[in-house]
């Protein structure tokens, strides 16, 4: 996957002004450290095994390794390499000389350097190429004169320095290797543009069906055939055509594949990685990332199914969970999830933290019900437990329900300590802002018993006209109905109360 | 920290702790030890061990940079299966370790240590500290270790129904439970030995 990504990289986000426009510097570093050739435990082998110049120039393995060095070009170990083997006595003079002379050019060879134009670092190329054609040249007249293995095996370093393809395609094991030579020692200032077209000469001269998978996305790559890159990128992994898909859609190369495929491509990875993450239990958070990342319906649609099928086993995930949804705009999504663990909440009798989710929904229908459930609670234990159920959504909540039992707590604790007007103030709020069920307001006329016949004046002329109003209201619904928790002797005694209170006040 | 080093272990870890030092306050141990917990697929506790920095040669004395660079940071010397996800890791004492469950419960480890070297993590006891009132196992989500150097010490959780648990160590059967907020407790601890500190979801602390 790194030489993938590696050469994704050089050919369609490196790009530099002047000499440093050149590929074949970034292609060589890529192909050296991606594929790094000869071994350098051969080369130590070789050395450590020839004790002397002459056991080196015997060696039957160093001259494949001095040419493997050279198409790769790794100069100056070809030069260290050919400085021992020169002085070997086994050699001919003229190989002796002439691998002199070649490890001298080798240490010649120039760099290209930022500081320099192109048509200044060309004409130096031209020189030194220039030199190794007429020692090219010298060389196999001498060969054509008397056989020698080791100016043969000489011969062939410099055909491969001086770029002939013929030597560079014997030498080169690889596809990689050939198309490495050929931009280093035929065209150092190649750009980006010449590689499809180099490319393809090399390919041609090895047989597709022994290319791996990597080889065929390689080649894909260098050719420009994007479509084809991308689906072969898939096959590799599909973390990388997810990437590789997103990294084109950001440079803007992505174009070419939309007119080949029939869905978005990026999308497409994105989600099909995604989904591959879903598989694994505690990567779903990942894979939400990635269809986030994607940022149209299509991939929102899905996100939001995935997420409200989401087991909420913790709290911890559902608070994860929500998080997902607020940051991803899901809304709907985020509903369904709040209903859900409301209901799950009040299942378990969490009640303050259900009707928390409820509000957040706008359920006021749910929220009412709880808060019902709640009231039910405190009328038959006569216990007023439900307070710190009702602190922990005060400050979310303006459901009446919800305040209203809030109020009536209040009330409550006024009442317990002693402050009869204030809890007075706060019953008739209840029944004048009408905030409590209908269902309630015959408990609350009765709570106001105490008040109306205690000593103290709690109730004034008009807070107990509008008491008595209230109590209009519920002797209507009597009337009207049998269903009541308030008996017609409670609102007698409560009428009684209300006359002496209007008669003190 | 000089550098960060990293030793994946394919795990989804949700807690770690160090142990005590098995030399106590002399702080002597040649090797140190930690234990994690994770969740999801693999529900497991795992003993490490690591050598003590204190211990190592500097860098003068390192001869062979090869050894030193392929040495793991943490060897694996025990593990066992764990009932629920791990959700919070306590060590009382150099044998014990007591963990928080998904499925509510504390859990008390044995450590054991043979002369020859190897060790072993085996469950001692389990209680069930949460549930929810329709009898649906509640998260622990926090444990915390009485601060006293007693042999009775006091554990206590919490839990996602608001309630906190605690119990001798050693006597887990004797566990009391209270209800304490309508929201979930994300986290107990102990300020002093009588008092219990605990935060909320609705982002309340609580003494």
């Amino acid at each position: 996957m790194h030489a993938v990504w590696h050469l994704l990289e050089i050919v369609y986000v490196t790009t530099n002004s002047g000499l440093s426009a050149s590929v074949v510097p970034y292609y060589m570093e890529w192909l050296n450290f991606n594929f790094p050739a000869p071994a350098a435990a051969d080369g130590e082998r070789i050395i450590g095994s020839s004790p002397d110049s002459n056991a080196l120039a015997q060696n039957p393995d160093v001259w494949p390794y001095v040419q493997k060095l050279a198409l790769r070009g790794h100069v100056t170990t070809v030069a260290n390499m050919l400085e021992r083997i020169a002085p070997a006595q086994v050699l001919s003079a003229a190989a002796s000389r002439w691998a002199r002379e070649l490890a001298q050019t080798a240490r010649d060879m120039p760099l290209a350097s930022s500081d320099e134009t192109s048509g200044s670092f060309n004409a130096r190329w031209r020189r030194w190429n220039s030199g190794l054609q007429s020692m090219a040249t010298n060389i196999g007249s001498m060969l054509d004169k008397a056989d020698d293995d080791a100016l043969s095996a000489l011969a062939m370093v410099v055909d491969v320095m001086r770029g002939d393809a013929d030597s560079i395609s014997r030498v080169g094991d690889t596809w990689q290797d050939v198309l490495g030579a050929v931009l280093l020692y035929s065209e150092p200032t190649a750009q980006t543009e010449r590689l499809p077209a180099l490319a393809q000469l090399v390919l041609e001269q090895f047989e597709s069906d022994d290319f791996t998978l990597v080889d065929r996305t390689l080649a894909a790559l260098v050719r420009h055939e994007l479509p084809e890159f991308l689906v072969y990128c898939n096959q590799i992994d599909a973390w990388l055509s997810a990437h590789v898909s997103d990294l084109m859609q950001h440079i803007g190369i992505l174009d070419s594949c939309r007119r080949v495929f029939k869905v978005e491509p990026r999308e497409h990875y994105l989600v099909f990685l995604g989904e591959r993450y879903l598989t694994h239990e505690g990567l779903w958070r990942v894979a939400m990332d990635y269809f986030g990342l994607c940022r149209t319906r299509v991939s929102q649609n899905i996100m939001g199914e995935y997420i409200v099928r989401m087991p909420l086993e913790s709290d911890r995930k559902a608070q994860q969970v929500l998080r997902v949804c607020e940051r991803y705009k899901l809304t709907e999504a985020m509903e369904r999830v709040h209903r859900q663990l409301g209901r799950q909440k009040w299942q378990r009798g969490r009640l303050g933290a259900a009707i928390a989710h409820f509000v957040r929904v706008n359920d006021s229908s749910a929220v009412g019900q709880i808060c019902d459930q709640l009231w039910a609670e405190y009328l038959a234990s006569g216990q007023l437990t439900y307070g710190p159920i009702i602190d922990s959504v005060l400050a979310t909540s303006a459901h009446d329900r919800v305040r209203f039992l809030t109020v009536y707590r209040d009330f409550h604790e006024c009442y317990k300590g002693g402050e009869f007007k204030r809890a007075g103030k706060l019953l008739l709020s209840i029944l004048v802002g009408e905030i409590a069920p209908s269902h309630a307001v015959p408990d609350l006329l009765v709570d106001s018993i105490p008040l109306l016949e205690g000593d103290a004046l709690v109730f004034g002329a008009d807070d107990t006209l509008e008491l008595m109003r209230c109590a209009e209201s519920v002797a209507q619904s009597l009337v009207d109905s049998d269903v009541c928790g308030v008996g017609r002797d409670e609102l007698s005694i409560f009428n009684v109360a209300c006359a002496r209170n209007l008669a003190r006040s | 920290m000089n550098s960060l080093q990293v030793q994946p272990v394919a795990r989804k870890i949700t807690g770690i702790r160090w142990l005590p030092p098995r030399a106590g306050n002399a702080y002597t141990d040649t090797d140190l030890y930690f234990v994690s917990g994770s969740s999801a697929k693999h529900k497991e506790l795992v003993l490490w061990t690591t050598a003590n920095p204190d211990f190592q040669p500097t860098d003068d004395d390192k001869d062979n940079d090869d050894a030193e660079s392929s040495s793991p940071l943490a060897t694996l010397v025990a593990k066992v299966k764990h009932d629920g996800d791990v959700h919070d890791i306590a060590a009382p004492a150099s044998d014990i370790v007591a963990t928080a469950s998904s499925f509510g419960m504390i859990s008390i480890y044995n450590i054991g240590h043979t002369d020859n070297g190897d060790s072993s993590l085996s469950l001692r006891e389990a209680v069930t500290a949460h549930k929810f009132a329709n009898g649906e196992p509640a998260v622990a989500t926090s444990l915390s270790v009485q601060p006293t150097n007693s042999a009775d010490a006091e554990i206590a959780s919490c839990g996602e129904d608001g309630r906190i648990s605690y119990a001798p160590i050693l006597r887990l059967d004797a566990l009391q439970r209270h209800e304490v907020d309508s929201t979930v407790i994300t986290g107990v601890c102990w300020p002093m030995p009588t008092q219990l500190a605990i935060a909320t979801r609705a982002g309340q602390v609580k003494l």
